[in-house]
C-alpha cells in the first residue's frame, strides 16, 4: 500500500527470456508497470502469456533477465519469498484446495504471510482477527452464504472469484491475475470485471487476457505479446487500434 | 469435536425442531459417550492381568507410531514406508545405552536424541520429494536401519538383539513393573492423541492439508512448504521414536523384527484400515491390525491371508476405513431420525441452514446425506497407500 510513494516501478522486467528446448516461450521481454497502475496483457494462446507470469511469480527461473518488485531485484527467489514481498497470483486454471470448505481455503490464505502459520496448539477457528478477515472478504464479494460449502458445490463464476479472493487475502502490493475472465458466461465476466473494479486502487493489478472486450474494461494500459515477445505496448485505446494487434487478431490472410 | 479431517459440509436440516434437537443433542453426546466407552473398554483389557494386558499395550504403542504416519501422511499427503525405522531407533536407543551402562533415564534421553539427530538429518527427503518417491525413499531409509541392527552385531547383538531389564522410574512409580508401565503407556497416548487432535486443528494442520490439496497453490500464497515438510516429518517422526522406548519397555527386548519391513506395513494398514486423516481411525486400525497378528493367527494358520484379504475389501470397499464406516453408520441414522420425524415435506429450516454454526467454534462430524460427498472428498489423494 505504501508503494505508491516510491519512484521506483512497483513491478519492473528487463531482458526476460524462457526457453522450452529450442522454443522461446518469452524472448527479451521487457515491461515496466508504475504502482497502481492497471496494466493488461494480451496475445493469442501460446503466445507465451502464462510463462511470463510463471517468470513473474517465481515458479520459473528465466533463462536471462531480471525481475524488480518495488525495485528489489527478486529473480532468484522463490514463489513463497516474492509473496511475502507483496506479489499475489491467480492461476488460469482454477487452483483451489478442493477438498477444503471456501471459509478453510480463505484461512489458509489469510494465515500465508503471517507468523501463525506454524502455529501447533491453537485451533485455527479460535484466530478471530484472521477469521472475521475471512468472512469479510467473501462476504464482500458475495461468497458469505457460502463459506461452509466445499469448491465442488460452487458455481464456475464463484470460484474464479475465489481465486481472486485468495489472491486478495494475503494483501498483496501487486496482483497479477491469469485470466480472471477464463471459461466465464457474458454475465459472470460482468461479475468479475466489476470485482475488478472495485479492488484498492492503490494495488498495481497486472491482468493477463486474450480477449480484448474483457481487458480493455479493466485495464488501461496493454502490452501484446505475441511469440513470447512485446510487439506493441500503450494506453488501451492506441493498442486496439494498431494494425499489428488487428494482424495478429484477425490473420494475416485475412486480407484487410 | 470437530472432524479436522474432512471438510465441513452443510448437514441436512432436520424438519422438526424436535428432532432437530434430538439430533443435536445426539450428535453432541455422541463422541463424548463413544470415546470414554472406548477408552473404558481399552483401560479394562489393558489393566485386566490377562494376557490381553499385553496385546492392549502393543495397540497403544502401534497407535502412537500409525497416528505420528497419519498426520504426515493422511493430513499432508506423505505417507512413509519406514515408520517402523523410528520405533527400532527409539528402541534400539535405549537398549544400546542400557548396554553402555547408562542410567535409565539418561537411556531414554539417548534414545529421544538419536531420534531426533537422525529425523532431523533425514527431513531433507521429506522437504525435497513427494508422492511416490517419497514412499520409496522413506522404504529405503527403513530398510538402511534394518539391516544396521542385524549386520552391526557388535552394536546391536544382531540377531539376537538386546534384553533391556531397568526402566526409569516416575517418582514413585517404577516403569519396571509392567502393570505400572501400562498406566504410564496408556497416559503418554492420551496425551499423544490429544495433541495431535489440536494439531490437526491448527494453522499448521490446515497448512498440511493445504500442501496435500494443492502445494503449488499454497507456495503463491506464502507458505514456505518446506517448513511444513520438515515439521511434519519430525512431529511424525519423533512419534515413532517414542512408540519404540515404550515399546523396548513392554518387551524387555529390541531386535531387527522391530523393524523389519512387515512393521512398515503393518503401520500403513492400521492407518488406511482405520481411516486415513482422522488421527482417531488409526488408533482403531491399530486394535484391528494387532488383534490379527496376535488373536486371529491362533485359530487361523493364514491369518495374513485373511488380513490381505481384509485389507484389499477395505480399501475396494471403504476406502475411508473404519472411519468412514462410523461416518456412514452416523449418516444412516441421521437419515431414519429424519424420515421418521418428516410429515410434511417442507418443514421449517429455521437457523439451521448451510450457514447455521458457520460463525461458532462449533463443528459436529459430517453427518445427514452427505457421505457421498464425503467420499468424493477423499477420494483425490493420490498417495493412499493401497495403490502399493
Amino acid at each position: 500500500m505504501t508503494a505508491s510513494a516510491r519512484s521506483s516501478p512497483a513491478l519492473e522486467v528487463s531482458g526476460l527470456s524462457y526457453r522450452f528446448g529450442a522454443l522461446f516461450a518469452v524472448r527479451d521481454v521487457s515491461l515496466s508497470v508504475p504502482a497502481g497502475a492497471r496494466f493488461g496483457v494480451i496475445g493469442p494462446n501460446g503466445a507465451g502469456k502464462t510463462t511470463l507470469f510463471n517468470l513473474l511469480s517465481g515458479e520459473l527461473r528465466p533463462a536471462s533477465g531480471t525481475v524488480r518488485l518495488d525495485g528489489r531485484d527478486v529473480t532468484r527467489l522463490s514463489p513463497p519469498r516474492r509473496a511475502a514481498l507483496g506479489l499475489g497470483r491467480t492461476f488460469q486454471v482454477t487452483r483451489l484446495f478442493t477438498d477444503m470448505t471456501v471459509r478453510e481455503n480463505l484461512t489458509l490464505a489469510v494465515h500465508g504471510l503471517t507468523r501463525t502459520k506454524l502455529q501447533l496448539l491453537r485451533p485455527w477457528r479460535t484466530y478471530r482477527k484472521e477469521q472475521r478477515r475471512a468472512e469479510d472478504l467473501a462476504g464482500s464479494f458475495g461468497l458469505g452464504n457460502r463459506l461452509d460449502h466445499t469448491p465442488g458445490e460452487l458455481s464456475h463464476g464463484e470460484l474464479r472469484e475465489l481465486e481472486v479472493l485468495l489472491a486478495l487475502a494475503t494483501e498483496p502490493t501487486v496482483l497479477l491475475l491469469d485470466e480472471p475472465a477464463a471459461g466465464l458466461s457474458p454475465a459472470e465476466r460482468v461479475d468479475i470485471q466489476r470485482l475488478i473494479g472495485r479492488l484498492d486502487p492503490s494495488l498495481t493489478l497486472v491482468v493477463i487476457e486474450h480477449d480484448m472486450n474483457v481487458l480493455r474494461e479493466v485495464v488501461s494500459w496493454i502490452a501484446v505479446l505475441h511469440y513470447g515477445e512485446v510487439v506493441v505496448e500503450g494506453p488501451t485505446a492506441d493498442v486496439q487500434q494498431h494494425p499489428a494487434v488487428r494482424e495478429i487478431y484477425l490473420g494475416k490472410t485475412g486480407g484487410q | 469435536m470437530s472432524d479436522g479431517g474432512a471438510p465441513a459440509r452443510p448437514r441436512a436440516a432436520a424438519s422438526s425442531p424436535a428432532a432437530r434437537r434430538a439430533l443435536a443433542v445426539t450428535d453432541l453426546a455422541a463422541w463424548p459417550v463413544l470415546s470414554l466407552a472406548a477408552l473404558g473398554v481399552v483401560t479394562y483389557f489393558l489393566l485386566s492381568g490377562s494376557y490381553l494386558s499385553t496385546i492392549f499395550e502393543d495397540v497403544l504403542i502401534y497407535a502412537i507410531a500409525a497416528m505420528g504416519l497419519d498426520l504426515f501422511g493422511g493430513y499432508g499427503g506423505m505417507v512413509s514406508l519406514g515408520q517402523a525405522g523410528f520405533i527400532g531407533l527409539g528402541a534400539y536407543g535405549v537398549g544400546i545405552s542400557a548396554e553402555h551402562g547408562f542410567g535409565p533415564w539418561a537411556c531414554v534421553g539417548i534414545a529421544v536424541g538419536v531420534v531426533i539427530g537422525f529425523a532431523a538429518a533425514t527431513a531433507v527427503v521429506a522437504v525435497r520429494v513427494s508422492g511416490i518417491t517419497y514412499v520409496i525413499i522413506t522404504l529405503a531409509i527403513g530398510q538402511i536401519l534394518w539391516g544396521l541392527s542385524y549386520q552391526w552385531t557388535s552394536l546391536t547383538g544382531g540377531d539376537n538383539g538386546i534384553p533391556v531389564t531397568t526402566a526409569p522410574s516416575v517418582g514413585p512409580f517404577d516403569l519396571s513393573d509392567q502393570q505400572t508401565l501400562r498406566v504410564a503407556t496408556l497416559i503418554v497416548f492420551l496425551i499423544v492423541f490429544g495433541l495431535l487432535m489440536l494439531i490437526v486443528r491448527s494453522p499448521f494442520g490446515l497448512s498440511l492439508r493445504g500442501m496435500k490439496s494443492n502445494e503449488r497453490r499454497l507456495r503463491a500464497l506464502g507458505y514456505q512448504t518446506a517448513h511444513q515438510r520438515c515439521l511434519g516429518y519430525m512431529i511424525a517422526s519423533f512419534l515413532g521414536g517414542i512408540a519404540g522406548i515404550l515399546y523396548v519397555y513392554a518387551n524387555l527386548l529390541v531386535s531387527p523384527s522391530t523393524l523389519e519391513f512387515s512393521q512398515d506395513g503393518y503401520l500403513v494398514l492400521m492407518v488406511v484400515l482405520g481411516g486415513i486423516g482422522t488421527i482417531w481411525g488409526p488408533a482403531l486400525g491399530a486394535i484391528v491390525i494387532v488383534l490379527f497378528q496376535q488373536e486371529v493367527s491362533i485359530y487361523v494358520a493364514r491369518w495374513q491371508t485373511l488380513m490381505g484379504l481384509t485389507f484389499i475389501a477395505a480399501v475396494a470397499f471403504k476406502p475411508d476405513g473404519i472411519a468412514g464406516l462410523l461416518r456412514a453408520a452416523r449418516g444412516a441414522l441421521h437419515r431414519v431420525a429424519t424420515a421418521s420425524a418428516r410429515p410434511t415435506p417442507a418443514g421449517p429450516t429455521g437457523p439451521a441452514g448451510p450457514a447455521a454454526g458457520s460463525g461458532g467454534g462449533l463443528d459436529l462430524p459430517p453427518g445427514g446425506a452427505s457421505e457421498d460427498q464425503d467420499q468424493r472428498a477423499e477420494r483425490p489423494s493420490a498417495h493412499r497407500p493401497g495403490a502399493l
